[in-house]
């Protein structure tokens, strides 16, 4: 696991030095384009948000429990 | 025109294929779709298969550059479906597949509005045929379910056209300005689109369809509704919100989920919104993004459900939880599945890349800053569950001792024939912008646009194996708006019971009201035995939506 997460790290500071030495900046090009590696901490920061999000919408009640398989209604209301 | 209508000759071949002995009907499977994709290829430019009706002109096949297009890509998923299916013996499943392929071509080549609504309504009960096709108790439910709420959508729809036409407008397909018969037939192609909250048949239903049968339904009924969204309300602001709202809710319900095809089912929704985004920016640079969107999305999304289908077909298994460890018993479909997540993530050289990076480029050169941000966290929640959980629990996390085995060889040669495709126009985009509705002056593979891509990517690995614990499946299902008809559905049925003589007057009633409202929009000799096949549809649908009102009140 340790070496999947350093070649990660090693492919974002790559890109993000590649965008720093062979991308300008262009007058209308907005911040989190042109900070070099903005998008991977955008990717970190949208991938932990989603996350965060569904786990929560779970606990709020919208995941319930598979009685006997993801065919069965939800709520165990009705099969019609 | 003198051509042959492609919708036809599925609509032939679903005969034959239906009548045919077994040992004609595999020679048949192969020879309709290579048929109706040439039909498609050669089909001339102009308007044909002119009927009059009520002294109104209809057009069963108008042929310009986006039906074109659509009529092309469907007509390739018709093939690569088709070949995908070929080792069923099951003769109903096939049947309905061409049967709805051959709707679909129906809708997309149609001139006018009515044409549309009988391509339409006729899809839906195609459909419903390929979904149950398993036969089981949860796919006949779901297939039921699938049914009402597409009647109601084309209730939603035919309601629409005859007050359109009621107020004056023209029976022919093109752009629809605002009036409420508009606001109606919007609603109509909302349903088939999926935008929530009217989206959650979709996840509900293509689960259960034979992993055959999937792969169509992936690719041709929302896709039909994008079409109709691009030609009568391209420009209309409401579908770049509807859209960029699709494109996360999507995602976010995609990882709630435990089943692999109603995770991809999920990223329908999302991928959909990007495209009714493209169509509400409404800028050649955004229609030809949400074209272009569309027909890689038919191709990876019909490979990504021929990969989770192979699974599917060779553990019996179709949840996550029940799933892992088969990359080295399955690592051709391993292999062709990757290549439909790296597409649909927009991974640089595949197709996606492309046709996502057209649609957030529109958003970002008309200053909308927060669509252009919804769309790319979308794009990492995709990259997130498709690319990288899904493949994750299912090929190369720890095993949980599910038979496995490489599908049959013509599984096999319609993903790899897929995944050619979504490489092909990832490294030659070209080849994609030539079909497209207006000339595309935008660049995808420039340093700037890679390298950040790059990031993003690396990012949400970084993030995915960061928080890999609490992304592993739950033995759970969701409660989606379906809810709300499940729940509504069955109190209808109880009060049907407590009062079915009350419920059967205000059917007639509601039916009456239907047929004549469809006279009066028709003259004055309106053709009955029409009416008497939509009116009923439509009681059943207002009494529906009456339902529901009342419950949501």
């Amino acid at each position: 696991m340790m070496r999947r997460m350093l070649a990660l790290w090693a492919t974002a500071v790559l890109a993000a030095a590649l965008q720093w030495a062979l991308v300008p900046p262009g007058p209308e090009v907005p911040w989190w384009h042109a900070v070099p590696g903005a998008q991977a901490v955008i990717g970190v920061a949208g991938c932990t948000a989603i996350v965060l999000v569904a786990k929560g919408l779970g606990r709020l009640g919208l995941a319930r429990r598979d009685p006997d398989g993801p065919a069965a209604a939800p709520d165990g209301v009705s099969r019609w | 025109m003198s051509s042959v209508h492609p919708g036809f000759v599925y609509l032939v071949g679903a005969a034959l294929v239906a009548v045919s002995p077994a040992w004609a009907r595999r020679p048949l499977l192969l020879i309709v779709p290579v048929l109706a994709l040439g039909a498609a290829v050669t089909v001339p430019e102009g308007v044909g298969g002119a009927l009059s009706l009520a002294g109104y002109e209809l057009h069963l096949l108008r042929v310009d550059v986006w039906s074109r297009l659509f009529g092309l890509v469907f007509a390739v998923i018709g093939l690569l479906g088709t070949v995908y299916g070929l080792h069923a013996r099951a003769r109903g499943p096939h049947v309905a597949a061409f049967a709805y392929a051959g709707c679909a071509l129906g809708a997309v080549f149609s001139g006018d509005l009515l044409s549309l609504f009988v391509w339409w309504e006729l899809m839906a009960v195609a459909s419903f045929f390929l979904i149950v096709g398993r036969r089981t108790e949860a796919a006949l439910a779901a297939g039921y379910r699938y049914l009402l709420v597409h009647a109601f959508g084309g209730a939603l729809l035919l309601a629409g056209i005859i007050a359109h036409v009621l107020a004056g407008g023209e029976l022919g397909f093109g752009a629809l300005s605002a009036s409420a018969g508009a606001l109606l037939i919007l609603a109509g192609f909302a349903v088939n689109a999926a935008v929530p909250p009217l989206h959650a048949w979709l996840p509900d239903a293509y689960p259960e369809a034979p992993v055959t049968g999937a792969v169509f339904l992936s690719a041709l009924t929302t896709k039909t509704a994008v079409y109709a969204l691009a030609r009568g309300f391209a420009g209309d602001e409401l579908l770049v919100w509807a859209g960029a709202i699709m494109a996360l809710y999507g995602v976010v319900f995609a990882m709630l989920q435990n089943d692999i095809r109603r995770l991809l089912s999920y990223h329908i929704v999302s991928q959909v919104g990007y495209m009714v985004c493209g169509i509400g920016i409404g800028t050649p640079l955004a229609l030809s993004g949400a074209a272009a969107h569309a027909v890689c999305h038919i191709l990876y999304k019909g490979l990504l459900f021929m990969g989770t289908g192979a699974v599917v077909q060779m553990t019996g298994r179709s949840r996550l939880t029940d799933l892992g460890g088969l990359a080295r018993r399955m690592p051709w479909t391993l292999a062709f599945y990757a290549v439909g997540a790296f597409s649909i993530s927009g991974v640089p050289l595949f197709n996606g890349f492309v046709s996502k990076s057209l649609v957030v480029a529109a958003a970002e050169r008309e200053h909308l800053a927060i669509v252009e941000w919804l769309l790319s966290i979308a794009a990492i929640g995709t990259f997130l569950s498709v690319g990288l959980k899904l493949p994750w629990f299912t090929f190369l996390g720890e095993g949980r001792g599910a038979p496995a085995a490489e599908p049959p060889g013509n599984m096999r040669v319609a993903m790899a024939a897929a995944a050619g495709l979504c490489i092909l126009l990832g490294v030659a985009p070209g080849l994609l912008y030539g079909l497209l509705p207006h000339p595309v002056d935008y660049a995808p593979y420039t340093w700037g646009h890679v390298l950040t891509s790059v990031q993003v990517l690396a990012g949400t690995a970084i993030g995915f194996f960061w928080l890999l614990d609490k992304l592993r499946a739950d033995r759970t299902v969701t409660i989606d708006t379906d809810w709300v008809y499940r729940r509504g559905g069955t109190l209808l049925m109880a009060s049907c019971r407590a009062g079915g003589t009350a419920a059967a007057a205000a059917a007639a009633v509601v039916a009456r009201a239907g047929a004549s409202l469809f006279e009066r929009a028709l003259g004055e000799e309106p053709p009955t035995a029409l009416v008497g096949r939509t009116g009923p549809w439509v009681a059943v649908s207002l009494l529906l939506l009456t339902a529901l009102v009342v419950l949501l009140a």
